[in-house]
């Protein structure tokens, strides 16, 4: 325990408990590695710099560095850093990355050498989508396997809802990838619920991912660079959720000239500018979008609803600085709110924010180290009542984080690279700053706060053995602290099965003692086998753990997120996966085949009584259940990356269950997400070098939901009821969609002007299918009188219920 | 809470459809089902028995017809009460003149016997706070809501966490009892564990006492309605059945929000084996008042 003042005299105690193991551990690995990979070291220089786009000097992440003649490269990694150590001598540089010209140089490597490669688009040529390789082989050739990667020029590409182009939506076409359907709340993978997702925005965590309920991402398209999800083999320095990491990186801006991009949609108009600051050294990129549904439907409103306000708008703010070739600092922002007002009464409003600063410093040509700081604040609230003094309820809450965390990469030699790290992150939940007024009577119904530290540190070491084996191995050492500062409760026995646990004790806790905590292990590794020149086969393993619980029993996409971290009434969950793949490309790696098998094992998963209630509830945790889940499934991928014609055909075979305690009879059951078939075709054709079509197929096996199958009566009512108690019960029909656009590009003659329009058709769901999100049961309208029926039926409810045309125009201005 | 978040199902409706089907369910035993709603009033007291049916039956339910049925006081004293069985299901208890299944704070179980099988449940009756007033007033047109007169009942919550209340109107003798009518009271607000204690019932519980039309809008009222509102006691176990029916019957209206099917916990049991039944006894206090519209 600890008389704590303040989060940073703790945050000093946390780390040196924390750091002895961490570090130990650490310095074990380090030396062992080092040790190995000085065996091999004589006299050897260092070629490293960064990889841009010539025009407009945003760097690649994951541009190919290759040695001509030899089997030695490396890829750039998250900032376009490189790093290649090798024997003195003469090489044949190549600098290359899809969808980009390739650059060869040769270097006379007598000492250590910082080259900078700027790659000009491949534009001459009739662009190639780029769909997911950044180099031709990398499907088979690359360590990674269950991992995604999407350029913002793929994402712009797909046809989307009401023409807007959206990150989060894109993803959900991978294999591994699923969503209940539209107005789902975000995504799941390999059977991972949607809070096991951690959704990165320059490296800050971004609780809800979604406007307007799950319709569209927070992202903006003209402000990301490319996303990334990892599904599986998540490498050590990745932490914090179970399932996924989705990380998606903002661009910098135009460190060349000054560039401006705009559009105008059904839903959201945008408009970015981005330019140097300082030309080479400085640049900046601010990007903000708005909906209007609101300003169209306006007229439509008739008097009672004309005050209602319906919006949501955000806005992102990046700029670096490159102090030298040693130092650059980014900064970047995000703000981005959904308003929500039917009138004076009542407002809803809600919104991440977040800020990270970035740091990227070169102790030496080996060594690379990012320091970032960042703070994410997601908070929503609501009001209701037009007299604040005479009944009115008001309720804010708010998740807070604020975080450190210094990484390393030492590129000992190209067969070698360790990367080690940690992060400290401080949360404080606020669940509800609540106020309810009525008749004149004011009372304060706030929910206890929370405090929380996580901290962690981690070690990884990439190495390539005998050319054809390639490893990375780490360890992960995880550390969470629920911290005092309120009552804590204590819980019995719940008096039967399905009744909240009933309280047994309070105690009140001092600011930042530490309550509970807990210590973990998370190890990591994954390995590449290469068979030959067009195939080979990949494995992994990986721990993860997860401190910070989404409490939702809803699919769809509440903005009243509810997060608690673990307590002592709330253990952390935890996953185990395995996964094993081949890779193989075909035809002159024109065609990427991949089959990926994994099985994950969940324990201490959340789940919560029959009927909790888990809104403005101080005594949540009494009605919160814990199970453990399995998923496992095989994922097929054939892509085509070359040619007019491209695109990706996806099959996937899973389940997806959870066994709780207290839920379906102690029996296994399928998670509300289980989709047995997930088949998605997405094809792009060039049909001149101004118009291209693309469309893409979804069809998956529905999702099982609970039904009632008895009915009674009660006081009058017809109470449903689900005799036998299972869960998810019943399989709603399956889903399938297709959706097609069309892109007009600028003439090829208009190529030099300034001003360059494009045109977007699209047409989501073609056939205008009715796909179900849900299916229930239902009483019909109407009032009955004492001795009459009250009678049923089963509605199938459908989001979104016909063919949703759209038109979009988007502008570049340089 | 859940209520309010219908509101935001208003900026998802131009897409929407909603088509009935035909299910299949895999109902197949009928199960027992205790409707035992009582009160502590001096007036013929009914437990109802039926059995449950397929959800899609539409029918009413089968009555049991041969039961025994019997409700004994065990504090502060001990007596016991027979309910005779007058057809329908409907087995009554008629109180002599100022006679009642007792006070607020009386201890009470209840007996049932089918088939040879025995079924148990007990209960407390709970206080229940006066009606301070009905209040008729002009309300001014808003969200979902006409101009016109509207009634709103006035009464306060005890001081001490736990009172739960259901609020049953009758408007020209006719039962409030649409799904969306069902108003419920816990410690002033809709729900357990919101904190709230004391204080008058909240604005929407107040306004619950009007009728509703088939969509759900509140309707005015007319010169010459008349009203009548029973506040009902509920014993904790009565009310966390309720909320959570509640919640289920009028989870059609939530959209593509709508809750997870939860079946409402009752608190009569099967005293020979493990056999399930359904259904709640409770024994409310109960305060009334009745207001004719001017």
């Amino acid at each position: 325990m600890l008389s704590g003042s303040g989060p940073r005299s703790y945050l000093a105690v946390e780390t040196g408990r924390l750091g002895k193991p961490a570090l130990r551990l650490a310095a074990t690995l380090l030396f062992l590695v080092g040790f190995i990979s000085t065996l091999g070291a004589q006299d050897r220089v260092t070629l490293s710099g960064y990889v841009r786009d010539a025009s407009d000097g945003e760097t690649l992440i994951g541009a190919t560095v290759q040695l001509d003649g030899t089997t030695l490269g490396t890829v750039t990694n998250a900032y376009g850093f490189y790093s290649l150590t090798v024997a003195p001598g003469s090489y044949t540089v190549r600098a290359s990355y899809l969808g980009y010209a390739e650059r060869k140089v040769v270097l006379e490597l007598n000492g250590n050498l910082t080259r900078d490669f700027a790659l000009e688009e491949a534009g001459s040529v009739l662009q190639e989508v780029v769909v997911t390789a950044v180099d031709e082989d990398e499907n088979v050739s690359n360590l990674q396997m269950s991992v995604e990667r999407l350029d913002m020029s793929t994402i712009e590409k797909l046809p989307s809802l009401l023409g807007e182009v959206d990150v989060i939506r894109s993803i959900q076409l991978l294999p591994g990838v699923t969503t209940v359907g539209e107005g789902a709340a975000g995504f799941n993978v390999r059977g991972g619920s949607i809070d096991q997702n951690l959704v990165i925005l320059d490296e800050a965590p971004v609780f809800n991912s979604s406007h307007l309920f799950g319709f569209f991402s927070v992202f903006n398209p003209d402000a990301v660079k490319g996303v990334q999800l990892y599904k599986g083999g998540i490498p050590a320095r990745y932490g914090g959720r179970l399932s996924s990491i989705l990380d998606v990186r903002m661009k910098e801006g135009n460190n060349q000239q000054f560039e401006m991009q705009g559009g105008i949609g059904t839903i959201f108009s945008r408009l970015s500018v981005e330019a140097p600051l300082v030309k080479d050294k400085s640049s900046f990129l601010l990007a903000g979008r708005r909906s209007y549904i609101d300003v169209l439907a306006a007229p439509f409103l008739n008097d009672n609803l004309s005050g209602t306000r319906l919006n949501f708008y955000d806005l992102t703010l990046k700029t670096n600085y490159r102090f030298s070739d040693k130092d650059q600092v980014f900064l970047s922002g995000y703000l981005g709110r959904d308003v929500f007002s039917p009138g004076d009464a009542a407002g809803f409003s809600w919104g991440n924010a977040t800020g990270t600063l970035r740091w990227n410093h070169l102790f030496s040509d080996k060594l690379f180290a990012n320091l970032t700081v960042y703070y994410s604040d997601y908070d929503y609230a609501i009001d209701f009542g037009d007299d604040p003094d005479e009944d009115a309820f008001n309720w804010d809450a708010s998740i807070v984080n604020t975080s450190v965390k210094p990484e390393f990469s030492y590129f000992v030699s190209p067969d070698n690279v360790i990367r080690f790290g940690g992060q400290a992150i401080y949360y404080r939940f606020e669940p509800a700053n609540a106020i309810a007024v009525s008749g004149g009577d004011e009372i304060d119904i706030s929910l206890s706060r929370q405090w929380a530290l996580e901290s962690s540190a981690f070690v990884e070491n990439e190495v390539t053995l005998w050319d054809r084996l390639k490893l990375n191995y780490g360890l992960r050492l995880s550390h969470f602290a629920y911290l005092g500062g309120r009552n804590i409760y204590e819980f019995g026995e719940a008096p039967r099965e399905g009744l909240p646990r009933p309280l047994t004790g309070v105690t009140p806790t001092e600011r930042n003692e530490v309550i509970d905590d807990w210590l973990n292990l998370e190890p990591r590794a994954a390995a590449q086998f290469t068979l030959n020149s067009t195939s080979s086969v990949k494995a992994s393993y990986q721990r993860t753990v997860q401190y910070i619980h989404l409490l939702s029993n809803t699919t769809a996409s509440i903005p009243l997120d509810i997060w608690t971290p673990s307590t002592n009434n709330i253990q952390p969950q935890r996953a185990d996966q395995f996964a094993l793949g081949y890779f193989r490309n075909l035809s002159d790696n024109t065609y990427e085949l991949s089959l990926e098998t994994y099985y994950k094992d969940f324990a201490n998963l959340v789940d919560y009584i029959d009927g909790a209630d888990l809104i403005l509830n101080e005594l949540v945790e009494g009605q919160v259940l814990s199970g453990e889940g399995r998923a496992y499934g095989a994922e097929v991928q054939l892509k085509k990356n070359k040619g007019r014609a491209s695109g990706w055909l996806s099959y996937t075979l899973a389940r997806s269950e959870r066994l709780v305690p207290g839920i379906n009879n102690d029996d296994w059951y399928p998670t509300r997400f289980d989709q047995t078939h997930n088949f998605n075709l997405t094809a792009f054709y060039e049909l001149s070098d101004r118009v291209s079509l693309s469309g893409t197929f979804v069809y998956n096996t529905g999702t099982p939901t609970t039904l009632p199958n008895s009915g009674y009566y009660q006081l009058g009512y017809y109470i449903p009821n689900n005799a036998g108690d299972a869960r998810n019960n019943f399989r709603i029909p399956d889903y399938h969609r297709l959706d097609v656009s069309l892109t007009l590009d600028p003439k090829k003659e208009k190529a030099d002007r300034r001003w360059q329009g494009q045109w977007i058709f699209g047409i989501y769901n073609l056939y205008a299918r009715r796909n179900p999100f849900t299916i229930y049961a239902d009483q019909l309208d109407g009032r009955t009188l004492p001795g009459q029926a009250i009678n049923t039926e089963a509605i199938k409810l459908s989001v979104v219920g016909s063919i949703i045309p759209s038109v979009s125009y988007n502008f570049t201005f340089q | 809470m859940m209520r309010s978040l219908g509101l935001l199902s208003l900026a998802l409706v131009l897409w929407n459809c909603e088509d009935p089907v035909t299910l299949q369910t895999d109902f197949d035993a009928p199960q027992l089902v205790v409707d035992a709603w009582l009160t502590n009033r001096a007036e013929p007291q009914t437990v109802r028995l039926t059995e449950s049916q397929d959800y899609y039956a539409n029918r009413l339910p089968t009555p049991v017809e041969d039961a025994a049925v019997v409700i004994c006081r065990t504090a502060p004293d001990t007596s016991c009460f027979t309910f005779t069985y007058r057809g329908d299901g409907d087995y009554v208890w008629e109180p002599a003149p100022g006679d009642s299944l007792g006070a607020v704070g009386t201890e009470l179980v209840l007996g049932l016997e089918r088939n040879g099988l025995r079924y148990g449940s007990q209960t407390t009756v709970k206080r229940v706070p006066p009606i301070d007033s009905i209040a008729v007033r002009f309300e001014e047109e808003s969200i979902g809501l006409d101009a016109g007169l509207y009634a709103q009942l006035y009464a306060r919550d005890f001081v001490g966490v736990g009172d739960a209340y259901l609020i049953r109107t009758t408007i020209n003798d006719t039962l409030l009892n649409r799904p969306g009518e069902l108003s419920l009271v816990y410690d002033a607000t809709f729900d357990a564990g919101s904190g709230t204690d004391g204080i008058v019932f909240i604005a929407p519980i107040r306004f619950s006492i009007n009728r509703t039309d088939d969509d759900g809008g509140v309707v005015a009222l007319e010169p010459g309605d008349s009203l009548h509102v029973d506040v009902w006691s509920l014993s904790n176990e009565a009310f966390f059945y309720l909320s959570v029916a509640r919640d289920q019957i009028q989870n059609g209206s939530n959209g593509i929000f709508q809750l997870p099917i939860a079946n409402a916990p009752g608190n009569v049991v099967a005293l020979d084996g493990e056999e399930a039944v359904l259904g709640v006894f409770n024994v409310a206090a109960v305060s009334q008042a009745s207001k004719v519209v001017e």
